[in-house]
């Protein structure tokens, strides 16, 4: 297999292809097909995987740091890969496995996590901006300072995560588990709660004067 | 209706230091009661502006308090400190300074609870104007952690509580004191600074009525004075702040917590440039949301032109931060011959600050941005007189859209019934002149979606957490090499 092809975007059509441990820095995989491919170790730092379609790919350990990946990843597998400072905006990690992945400062603003596996991430300072992130499992995982207005966090499971300084302006906490959960000196103004599980969470510093905008009313 | 019980009974629960279950939702502020942090979100309940909240490790308040207080000694008014210290052996530890500091200070208040001969340390016992309160060990202020600096010129203050031990989850406390967690908020806004030292004053009368009397005169007099006289130059402040902090890194190295440690203090670097920005748009009665304003069109504009993330987030960043430079509009500190002329400008902070920036090298990449906003299309700019392409195009967005958000807001004071297609018309007649071409067209198309009722997202940044603005150094070098 010519690597060197690869790497300089000659060969897109790589559907199913194996690229376990390769060398991809810098990669110019633009709209490349790599549906299914193996990519196990590889090094893909500040790759360009733009419009590239990763669904059912395997990435795990892999690193993609400064990568810019706006491309499709239904049920990709991440776990424990390093994706941190990638441009992930509006990217489709559907069904994703994120495990263990560490995606510090990472940039997922409206991207599509609904049912992805965040367990234990890292997401520290990462920018989810009106991400969906419905039904996910946020479970451990590191938000510190993370951005996360305007998400839609329904139902999702935040059960022992760090949310420490996270700016949740406007999110959507509804029917959420955030059992255990540090909202220590969260920004908390418009959440909607309803129904969301606080048992042990720890609120301290936060400012909750207005977020109980869309509290259901009284009947 | 069940529901919103469930939620309410839940959050009860889980403040075990909650006294009753009330259903005013915004009463449920989990603060200590009776402290004083507590007292001053209740007194600003109905302003909206938020007050920042963040967590500090004991490592960076120590520094941070420093660089406040060391401000004092150089400041030519005399101010008033009010400090509350927990426990009287760390005022112990610090009372050497505090004896420098009252040689310069008006008068001095310290609190913090009766332990290790707390009210008769030789240092500072006999001072006239050094006031030692010992307060009551479940006085909810012997958990706060308070510095308030207040003369006519300088306000500054470090406002926090110490997590309880509940908070801080599975780990539990750290062993080592430098670890320690406190959450509250820092600032340099006088009228805050102001309600929170008549706050403490307020509280140190329930030990002290006659030194209640004396600082409550001592704060109006103040308050007079301040009226008329220059505010001293925020600059050095800051500049302190972020070398007292830089210093502070090398002694995390040995720390368990190490990282966590290291990024709170470069998170408050940031801050403290933060700070200094919303000051000066707090300042500015005509157009008080600018930077705000320019962030968020600079990053939409970036989104326009399809840029990377790393390339938006610095424009973001420089977009909050561009009004640091005294550069726009003026060539007066280009070329300074005489001594005497440079002091003044000095004095007023006319001097380029972003020199200020320099400090802290993180900032690196941002200062450039900044530096060279003020350059023109053709050449003809400040400071190196760059043309083209050759002008960073960070710097050529964020000329543009700052001088677009200025003529916006000034046609919105004019009462102009379309201030954003006549504001695109003055920057249209700048294009190939002042402006990038390109960029204007792209300005244009921004201008259509605006009109349309596109909205920009305004929100003011949560300055506490800015770490998720900083670049780290190996970003910007694998993005260079991209």
């Amino acid at each position: 297999m010519d690597i060197a092809a690869i790497r300089s975007g000659t060969h897109k059509q790589l559907p199913g292809v194996d690229l376990e441990d390769e060398n991809l820095v810098q990669a110019q995989l633009e709209k490349a097909n790599l549906a299914g491919a193996t990519l196990t170790g590889s090094q893909l730092q500040a790759a360009n995987l733009r419009g590239a379609c990763l669904d059912g790919a395997n990435c795990l350990g892999a690193t993609l740091v400064a990568a810019d990946l706006r491309a499709s990843f239904l049920g990709t597998n991440f776990l424990r890969a390093d994706l941190s400072r990638s441009d992930l905006r509006g990217s489709n990690l559907r069904g994703a496995n994120l495990m263990g992945a560490k995606l510090t400062q990472a940039t997922l603003a409206a991207a599509l996590l609904g049912g992805a596996n965040l367990t234990g991430a890292n997401l520290q300072g990462a920018d989810l901006r009106g991400a969906d992130l419905r039904g996910s499992n946020l479970s451990s995982t590191n938000l510190r300072g993370a951005i996360l207005a305007q998400a839609d966090l329904q139902g999702a499971n935040l059960s022992e995560a760090n949310l420490e300084e996270a700016d949740l302006r406007g999110a959507n906490l509804a029917g959420a588990d955030l059992t255990g959960a540090n909202l220590l000196c969260a920004e908390l103004t418009g959440v909607n709660w309803a129904g969301a599980a606080l048992d042990r969470t720890c609120v301290t510093g936060t400012d909750l004067a207005q977020s109980s905008a869309r509290l259901p009313k009284e009947d | 209706m069940r529901r919103y019980r469930s939620v309410l009974v839940r959050f009860a629960k889980s403040w075990s230091r909650l006294p009753e279950l009330n259903f005013a939702l915004h009463r449920f502020l989990p603060m200590l009661e009776g402290s004083l942090l507590q007292k001053l979100v209740a007194a600003r309940r109905s302003v909206q502006r938020p007050l920042n909240f963040g967590t500090y490790y004991k490592n960076t308040l120590v520094a941070l308090c420093h660089a406040l207080e060391d401000f004092v000694l150089e400041t030519d008014s005399q101010p008033l400190l009010v400090s509350a210290f927990q426990q009287g052996r760390w005022y112990a530890q610090e009372a050497e300074r505090y004896a420098a500091i009252a040689d310069c200070a008006a008068q001095v208040a310290v609190m913090a609870t009766r332990d290790s001969g707390f009210a008769d340390l030789p240092q500072t016992a006999h001072r006239a104007n050094v006031s030692l309160v010992s307060i009551a060990p479940d006085d909810p202020l012997a958990r706060e952690w308070h510095l308030i600096i207040l003369s006519p010129t300088y306000a500054a203050m470090v406002l926090c509580q110490e997590l309880m031990p509940a908070d801080y989850g599975p780990a539990g406390e750290p062993d080592n004191d430098l670890e320690r967690k406190f959450y509250g908020f820092w600032t340099f806004e006088p009228m805050l600074v102001k309600v929170a030292i008549e706050l403490a004053i307020a509280h140190i009368g329930q030990y002290d009525p006659k030194l209640q009397q004396q600082l409550t005169t001592r704060v109006a007099m103040m308050q007079t004075e301040s009226d008329h006289c220059q505010r001293d130059d925020l600059n050095t402040v800051v500049m302190k702040v972020v070398s007292y902090l830089q210093a502070t890194h090398q002694t995390t190295e040995a720390l368990t917590a190490a990282q966590a440690l290291d990024d709170n203090l470069a998170s408050n670097e940031l801050q403290a440039f933060l700070r200094m920005a919303q000051l000066i748009d707090q300042a500015d009665a005509r157009n008080p949301l600018a930077a705000a304003e320019v962030a968020a069109l600079a990053e939409v504009m970036g989104q326009l032109l399809d840029l990377p993330a790393w390339q938006l987030k610095r424009l973001r960043l420089a977009g909050l931060l561009h009004r640091l430079a005294p550069l726009q509009g003026t060539t007066i500190t280009s070329d300074l011959k005489a001594q005497a002329q440079r002091q003044i400008l000095a004095q007023q902070g006319l001097l380029p600050k972003t020199s200020v920036m320099r400090a802290m090298p993180r900032l690196q990449a941002i200062t450039n941005i900044i530096t060279h906003q003020s350059e023109c299309w053709d050449g003809s700019g400040q400071p190196e007189g760059l043309s083209y392409d050759a002008i960073p195009l960070e710097s050529r967005i964020l000329a543009l859209l700052a001088y677009f958000q200025q003529a916006i807001a000034e046609h919105k004071q004019a009462g102009n019934d379309a201030p954003f297609a006549t504001a695109l018309a003055v920057c249209q007649a700048k294009a190939g002149s002042a402006f990038d071409p390109k960029l204007v067209e792209a300005l244009a198309l921004l201008v259509m979606g605006l009109q349309q009722g596109m909205s920009l997202p305004t929100d003011q940044p949560k300055i506490a957490a800015g770490i998720w603005l900083l670049d780290e150094p190996e970003a910007v070098f694998a993005a260079a090499r991209g």
